[in-house]
């Protein structure tokens, strides 16, 4: 009974495939809307969501949208590394120099066109109109692993500098100020591998003093209302003038008052 | 031994126990807790009998440190499915209709920086930033 049953998916692990054993069902990303349960995709054809822990390259972070693939060959095991611009400062825990690899970073330069041209494309993308202002839009390819080629389109919030990997996930946290939930990791490779999670520990230093640099703690407005507006969530929502406060706005209120909250209260 | 147990039988059917033993003196809606920390101000309401999805609960936040909380009491519940009249012979808790609750923090804060939260046990709690605006707490913040 034992030995058949290894060759049955665990019910309480309805997405268990074959191309990803060894994932522990703490890192599985949240639901997917896309996917049914039980189904599972070809990491020979669409970018499969390999694991933060999985160790050669960045091919985790996967979005759920089919990617281009016309690049893919060119750029499949390439020893570079697709480096964003500058432009943006990226958090401590983007995919840099990690496992090892930082050197492979250095040598974008060495890289052929392919590397121009997807630092280029790491530039702001075009802007979707549900995003808010401030947010930043990259367009990274993925340089290694067996989806390089494979662009994943990142979105970063200019408060936080948190980074979400897709709309759901930046929708989420406009509409609740929250992350999206997710099981801890049980392997104490936590969280670290994704952007979206809240800054802590080392980060949340640096953060102390960067983040909140837009944030105008002066200029207090005289009053505010809030309003339990969704008491299933326990979700309040501040008006000005019975103006409703935007989500974003709202957003960077939260921001601002967990930076406080971490520093001093 | 019997005779402990007539006493118990003839104690009145209402217990009260903890804080509610000692007494209604104020009004059972509306009591205020105030906390002070190094940067932020707690408050705490006690709103029993206000229904989360029905009560309209807001309040309102002004620089100054002065808090109004607004809603609705809800009647008994059982009311909507009975046509019976009832006259209150003893009417202690908060009667239906809307109320507010004001009272002043100690000092300036940030009305957007608050983080509201109204509990399952009915307590509203509250958490607000004190203002930045004030030179108090140029430490961390100095003023540019």
């Amino acid at each position: 009974m034992s030995a058949s049953g290894t060759s049955f998916p665990d019910p309480d692990w309805p997405r268990q495939d074959p191309t990803r054993p060894e994932l522990p069902f703490s890192h599985h990303l949240p639901p997917d809307p896309l996917l049914d349960a039980g189904s599972f995709i070809d990491s020979s054809t669409v970018p499969s969501r390999t694991l933060p822990s999985s160790p050669p390259n960045h091919a985790r972070d996967l979005d759920r949208t089919p990617r281009k693939k016309s690049d893919t060959s060119s750029t499949r095991r390439s020893p570079f590394r697709a480096q964003p611009l500058n432009s943006y400062n990226l958090p401590s825990d983007s995919p840099a120099p990690r496992n090892g690899d930082s050197p492979a970073s250095k040598k974008v330069s060495a890289s052929t066109s392919r590397g121009t041209d997807a630092s280029s494309k790491s530039a702001l993308s075009e802007r979707p109109n549900w995003l808010p202002p401030g947010w930043v839009v990259e367009d990274r390819v993925r340089s290694s692993g067996a989806t390089a080629g494979t662009v994943d389109k990142y979105y970063f919030d200019p408060v936080s500098n948190r980074r979400f990997r897709s709309k759901i996930e930046v929708l989420y946290f406009l509409e609740t100020g929250t992350l999206r939930k997710r099981k801890k990791s049980l392997d104490g490779n936590p969280t670290s591998t994704d952007g979206s999670e809240e800054p802590k520990s080392k980060k949340s230093s640096s953060n102390t003093k960067t983040a909140p640099l837009d944030f105008d703690f002066f200029n207090v407005p005289e009053r505010v209302e809030w309003v339990l507006t969704d008491p299933s969530k326990d979700a309040w929502t501040p008006f000005i003038d019975k103006e409703k406060v935007p989500e974003y706005t709202k957003r960077e209120w939260v921001g601002a008052f967990q930076l406080l909250g971490r520093s001093k209260v | 031994m019997e005779g402990h147990g007539d006493q118990t039988m003839l104690k009145p059917s209402v217990i009260l126990t903890g804080t509610a033993k000692e007494g209604s003196s104020g009004p059972p809606i509306g009591l205020v807790d105030i906390g002070v920390s190094e940067g932020a101000y707690l408050f705490r309401v006690a709103l029993p009998g206000v229904r989360k999805d029905r009560s309209k609960v807001k309040f309102e936040i002004k620089s100054d440190g002065k808090v109004q909380i607004e809603g609705v009491m809800t009647g008994p519940g059982f009311l909507k499915e009975s046509s019976a009249m009832y006259q209150m012979k003893v009417q202690q808790l908060c009667p239906p209709g809307p109320f507010t609750v004001s009272f002043k923090l100690p000092g300036p804060v940030d009305p957007r920086l608050s983080s509201p939260s109204f509990r399952p046990d009915g307590i509203l709690e509250v958490v607000v930033m004190k203002s930045r605006a004030q030179p108090t707490v140029a430490d961390s913040h100095p003023p540019l």
